[in-house]
């Protein structure tokens, strides 16, 4: 599987060079196609990791609210380093900076309240 | 639509169509043709692109309960 992720991320690189030499509109667009064809590749294995996790924590009793906001955390983590990658592949740096700065403070948000259970928590144990 | 591999390719055969059609429409003068089957070119990748996209992101919020 690994292996063919790896050709078909090196089959897109190289078409990605002649399309940029040619017509440079083109360059972003297989960017984000091998992009596309990558993730739906490891889609599979991604549902399956999610499963695992959480039948195990579910097996150990503990609260899954706050594995869920992780597993979106992660989410938001992944779209946000995508769409970054991409304007800097573009070229813009400048956007993708200011997509990342979008995407950390939907993290900071995510978290907000998993910050406040936790401290709560402490301020109960303290005496 | 093109669903795995062969998206990459149908995206890089057309960037290399168009980047052909602009060279030839230039060479028999006729600037502004040239002009337009380059941004034809690029509207129609750019359709493609979006629906895979939009099913990219369904995917991901699907996946990851978003």
């Amino acid at each position: 599987m690994i292996v063919k992720i790896i050709a078909i991320a090196m089959a897109g690189a190289i078409l990605n060079v002649i399309v940029r030499q040619h017509k440079s509109e083109f360059s972003f667009a297989v960017a984000i196609a091998t992009g596309i064809v990558i993730f739906s590749l490891i889609k599979d294995d991604v549902l399956s990791v999610i499963s695992l996790t959480k039948d195990y924590i579910e097996s150990l009793g503990l609260e899954t609210k706050y594995i869920a906001t992780l597993f979106k955390i992660i989410a938001v983590a992944y779209l946000t380093q995508y769409g970054a990658s991409i304007c800097e592949d573009v070229g813009e740096k400048s956007i993708a900076m200011k997509v990342e700065l979008a995407g950390r403070l939907t993290i900071i948000i995510m978290t907000a309240p998993i910050i406040f259970a936790v401290i709560n928590l402490i301020m109960g144990i303290l005496p | 639509m093109g669903s795995g591999v062969d998206l990459i390719f149908k995206i890089a055969a057309i960037g290399i169509i168009t980047a052909l059609l602009h060279i030839i429409l230039k060479n028999s003068q006729r600037e502004e043709l040239a002009l337009m089957t380059s941004i034809a070119g690029v509207v129609v990748v750019v359709f493609m692109l979006m629906y895979e996209i939009s099913t990219l992101f369904d995917t991901i919020k699907s996946l990851f309960g978003l």
